[in-house]
């Protein structure tokens, strides 16, 4: 909120950032990860939306994916294993100002992180929260993950996994205050950047899952659907997404979709095969938890003195005779 | 003497009362008749009094009558039941109404305890027990309190004032708290800086702000050493921490607003139009003073202030700068006119609504039938008091509510919006004050007698007319007349009724002003000539011929006469009517453009089904009935192809990017590309990124075709066609011509 003066002197400001304002140091991911494609798109996103570098965090937990905050130029909070969500609440409502991002992979969010995720979509804060899903825990080299598809042998299980994987956006779903679901497909760079950016608009929390390839450990997971661009169902409406022309000569496979049907955001959700991309669920009218929490007084040392001195005259023991 | 047709005739049409016997109409109190069954206001159960909200809510008024039936609800069974504890309660209210009446002023509290200690004295202790606790149960719900106002003189200007006080509380809570979160964040910034300062890592700032338990334990001086040794940036410029302290000092000594919106150094609420604008004025230069700091403190915070752009726009800011946005912010200005009938008044109203500046006036309409005489020049008399809201709404961008006090209750919704705005406003109210009836019967007749329409303008609820204009507020509304059914006994004790109009001759039967326009005639004289003013107001003049308006009246013992009106009265009514007209008109009813529109539509219809049916009536019959369902398939199946091709082509048309498709240049789906760097790492020159962080192909001759071969072959989305060897003479181009094959 400014004033109409700041308003307009602001507009004067040069606010053009480019993409280098974002980098910060070279990613260690392996040559061909899914990650690269996605820090680029969101990349691709502060540039476009002028998010203000120091206006700006990522926070993540633990894993390949988790070591975003270090690849971009903004403020940034590499955390405990699932536990990116909570501290991203906490920046939230202390700096509701700050553009809040989370970055988790899968193991991180539907694994440890589960209690988290689950109730972070019931508070609804407003901020962006990115799994990076590539269906194995690759950071400590091959062991399943809750996404892992069925049967994956990995050194947790030699003889393959006998659970069927989660759906993280189907379980999303079916939380009661969920507020943006969306699903993206690293292969679709451009798509994926749309997918976030709208994700970044909806104030309340977007949940946005990201199909990640994993070139070291899950090398043809998605191969079929990579070369094979009829394959993937892209999502769209007036109030979701616009596809490209472009896009739109190389993936045929269309569904105007309206993301205020979450019926059939579910059955889309659980359609595995084409695999379906964008918006699946929208609902502006839900209340946002920061917005119910502003506090009434600020901070300041004298509310704090004053706050600790009422606190501390409860237990004062006055002696006889004494004044108070 | 008794008066004939024809001298009825010559008083109605000439004034003249020659004919008509020695007034004794004088020595009655005549009143209208359907006045009959409101004598003692106090009695009646209805909007007033109202409470005006104590506290700072949503719901700033309401009724005695709303506040006490919400408790009942919670507390009275319905049924017989709860029959005992509502009449308990209803006398309560009764009470209160009594002491209201009668001057008492008080909160809903004090008023309430007042009427129960005299209900409880006029009953015996077996009684008074049950009583006193179903009273208390009662006032332990009641969940409104506050002063407790009756339909008087001063309302219009308590009950606006009111709303005016919750809405600047609003606005000024707003501004304060953001003034003190500015100041507050402009200190941490002068507060980090001293934290970096060599005295705030000093042995004595670290050893005071540690407290006086763990002195020994701590080596100050070595915490010292060590803290400065840390590098912690350049300190504040000068220049910064000036314009800092300055905004800061402008921010604290402010006087538009205080905390929780209590008083001010400035007052905001005037009686007089000029000084209201004097002190606007006044006051421009340091608002423009707090604006700038308000913007400097924010570009501040952000670390926005760019010194090479902003220094000079914020030398020569000054009061020029100042925008509506800008004074929004700020309070607005209350201004209440007690007589708006006065030319000058009304010429200092209008000039101050025509600023555009937030200023909100309430005008207290007197006389607003102005005077029946000509001499001044003037014949509006009728509609005299309707003029001040019609010019206000005439200047477009100005909120108007004309209203008589007895309908600001019903229109209190719409009362906020005005007083929030951040637009001009006028509340031109007919309190009824100097009228010999009640306040509140003489403003309800004012409403009722089209004399004093409800309506309201508010330019902010929308670009049309349609949502901007309201005629909430008037019984009726979609007649000339409100209408009423009137029932009295006749001389032989039978009950008769009779459906009746209010009109604005009814309401000036009720102001002894006008008494000399009126004659009565006694019974035995009413003929059929005689009709009531609002079927004779119907008539055009060639059937009024020979016919004499009248109305009912009824004196101090409710004995009910007819009185014969004057043409000057009946010219006013007509006066109101027309002004009336044009409010439905604007209010959507009955309006004559909509009218001709709809004949002109209908006249076309008509037309055109005549038309088809002259056309149908010259066509040869078909020859049977498979050939008209055919036609239509057919016309579908020759779109048909037309359609297709287009879509196709569309389909077709080959991105830039694609381009190289069909040639032997090789080339990228950079709109595919996932910045795996497979490709960069392999050849950085050949290979390159694009300002989106995509691969293209930025120079072919910069490596060999076995590079373009491997990078197609290692690019995880396939998205790199190598095209045609650029060099023939690379060797093993065979073998990468075949390796090549899958991604050409």
């Amino acid at each position: 909120m400014s004033t109409a003066v700041s308003s307009c002197v602001l507009d004067l400001l040069d606010d053009n950032y480019v993409l280098e304002d974002y980098q910060s140091a070279v990613p260690r991911w392996c040559v061909g990860c899914g990650d690269h494609g996605v820090l680029t798109a969101i990349q691709r996103l502060c540039r476009d939306e002028k998010l203000p570098p120091e206006k700006t965090v990522f926070i993540s937990g633990i894993g390949c994916s988790s070591r975003f905050p270090h690849y971009m130029n903004t403020y940034g909070f590499h955390g405990l294993h699932g536990r990116a969500l909570p501290v991203a609440q906490g920046v939230k409502i202390r700096r509701p100002d700050l553009n809040v991002f989370v970055i988790m992979g899968d193991g991180d969010c539907c694994s440890i992180g589960t209690a988290h995720w689950i109730h972070a979509v019931r508070y609804n804060m407003n901020m962006t929260a990115i799994v990076l899903d590539n269906g194995i825990y690759g950071l400590t080299k091959n062991q399943a993950s809750p996404t892992s598809p069925l049967g994956q042998v990995s050194n947790t299980t030699p003889s393959g996994t006998h659970l069927e994987p989660l759906n993280p956006i189907s379980v999303t779903l079916g939380i009661r205050n969920a507020s943006f679901v969306a699903q993206a497909a690293d292969w679709i760079p451009d798509l994926t950047h749309d997918i976030i950016q709208q994700g970044f608009r909806h104030k309340g929390f977007s949940f946005i899952r990201v199909l990640q390839r994993c070139p070291e450990f899950l090398e043809h997971r998605y191969d079929e659907w990579v070369q094979d661009p009829d394959r993937m169902l892209l999502l769209k409406h007036e109030n979701g997404l616009d596809i490209s022309p472009e896009l739109g000569r190389i993936y045929h496979n269309h569904e105007v979709h309206d993301p205020s049907n979450r019926n059939r955001a579910r059955e889309i959700a659980s359609g595995g095969d084409p695999i379906p991309v964008g918006v699946l669920y929208r609902n502006t009218e839900l209340p946002c938890y920061e917005d119910w929490q502003v506090p009434d007084k600020m901070n300041t040392a004298e509310t704090v003195s004053g706050f600790l001195s009422t606190e501390f005259d409860k237990f004062t023991i006055h002696p006889p005779g004494a004044t108070v | 003497m008794s008066p004939g047709a024809a001298n009825l005739a010559a008083f109605y049409l000439l004034g003249d009362r020659s004919g008509l016997p020695a007034e004794q109409a004088e020595s009655k109190q005549f009143r209208p008749a359907l006045f009959a069954g409101y004598r003692d206001l106090s009695r009646l159960r209805y909007d007033f009094p109202l409470i005006l909200a104590a506290g700072q809510d949503h719901e700033w008024v309401r009724s005695l009558a709303d506040t006490i039936d919400l408790a009942l609800q919670k507390v009275a069974p319905p049924g017989i039941e709860g029959e005992e504890t509502r009449r308990q309660v209803l006398s309560l209210e009764q009470e209160i109404r009594t002491l209201v009446a009668r001057g008492q002023t008080g909160t809903l509290s004090q008023l309430w305890d007042k009427a129960r200690q005299k209900l409880l004295s006029e009953v015996n202790e077996s009684v008074a027990k049950g009583l006193l606790e179903n009273l208390d149960q009662i006032y332990r719900e009641l969940d409104f309190d506050g002063e407790v106002i009756d339909c008087d003189a001063r309302l219009p200007s308590r009950l606006i004032r009111h709303a005016w006080h919750q809405s600047q509380w609003v606005k000024a809570t707003h501004l304060h708290s953001r003034i003190n979160h500015l100041v507050h964040r402009l200190s941490d910034i002068l507060r980090a800086d001293y934290m970096h300062s060599g005295k705030a890592r000093g042995a004595r700032h670290l050893k005071s702000s540690l407290g006086s338990v763990d002195h020994t334990v701590f080596d100050f001086q070595a915490m010292a050493r060590i803290l400065k040794s840390v590098p912690v940036g350049q300190p504040l410029p000068k220049k910064r921490r000036q314009r800092i302290n300055e905004a800061i000092s402008v921010l604290k000594s402010q006087g538009f607003v205080a905390a929780n919106g209590a008083g001010t150094p400035f007052g905001f609420a005037y009686e007089d139009c000029s000084k209201a604008l004097a002190a606007f004025r006044e006051r421009l230069p340091e608002m423009a003073a707090l604006v700038k700091a308000i913007s400097i403190a924010e570009l501040e915070i952000e670390n926005r202030y760019d010194e090479s752009q902003h220094d000079s726009f914020y030398r020569d800011f000054d009061e020029d700068r100042l925008g509506p946005g800008d004074l929004a912010l700020f309070p607005s200005y209350l201004v209440y006119v007690k007589d708006s009938d006065d030319v000058a008044n009304t010429q200092a109203i209008l000039g101050l609504l025509r600023t555009g500046l937030p200023f909100k006036i309430v005008a207290r309409v007197v006389n607003i039938a102005g005077e029946v005489s000509t001499a001044s020049g003037q014949l509006s008399f009728g509609t005299q008091g309707q003029q001040l809201a019609g010019m206000a709404m005439g200047l477009n961008n100005v909120f108007v509510m004309q209203s008589a006090a007895s309908s600001l209750y019903r229109l209190r919704e719409s009362v906020m919006p005005g007083l929030s705005s951040d637009r001009p406003a006028l509340f031109s109210v007919y309190s009824g004050a100097l009228s010999e009836n009640t306040p509140y019967l003489a403003a309800a007749a004012a409403t009722e007698s089209r004399v004093f329409p409800s309506y309201t303008y508010d330019p902010a609820s929308g670009m049309d007319l349609a949502s901007r204009f309201h005629l909430d507020g008037n019984p009726h509304d979609e007649h000339d007349w409100s209408r009423h059914t009137f029932q009295y006994e006749d001389a032989g004790h039978n009950t008769q009724s009779e459906e009746t109009a209010f009109t604005p001759v009814d309401f000036m039967a009720s102001d002894g002003r006008f008494a000399s326009h009126f004659a009565s005639v006694p019974a035995e004289h009413w003929n059929s000539d005689m009709l009531p003013v609002h079927t004779f107001l119907e008539m055009d003049s060639k059937s009024r011929s020979g016919k004499i308006p009248y109305i009912l009246l009824i004196d101090e013992n409710d004995v009910l006469h007819r009185a014969v009106c004057d043409d000057k009265l009946i010219n006013a009514a007509q006066r109101c009517r027309e002004r009336w007209h044009s409010l439905q008109e604007l209010g959507g009813i009955n309006n004559s453009h909509a009218r001709r529109a709809l004949v002109a539509a209908k006249e076309a219809r008509e037309k055109e089904r005549k038309e088809k049916e002259r056309l149908a009536a010259q066509a040869p019959a078909p020859d049977n009935a498979d050939a008209t369902v055919a036609a239509p398939t057919e016309i579908v199946a020759t779109e048909a192809p037309q359609t297709t091709p287009a879509i196709e082509s569309a389909v077709e048309t080959s991105p830039p990017e694609m381009a190289g498709a069909s040639s032997d240049d090789p080339w990228i789906e950079t709109i595919r590309c996932t910045t795996c760097n497979e490709c960069t790492e392999l050849n950085g020159l050949m290979f390159a990124y694009d300002d989106d962080q995509r691969a293209y192909i930025a120079d072919p001759d910069a490596g060999t075709y076995r590079e373009l071969v491997e990078a197609a072959e290692t690019c995880q989305v396939a998205i790199i066609h190598p095209g045609k060897p650029r060099n023939p003479d690379e060797p093993g181009l065979e073998e990468l011509l075949e390796r090549a094959e899958p991604f050409m």
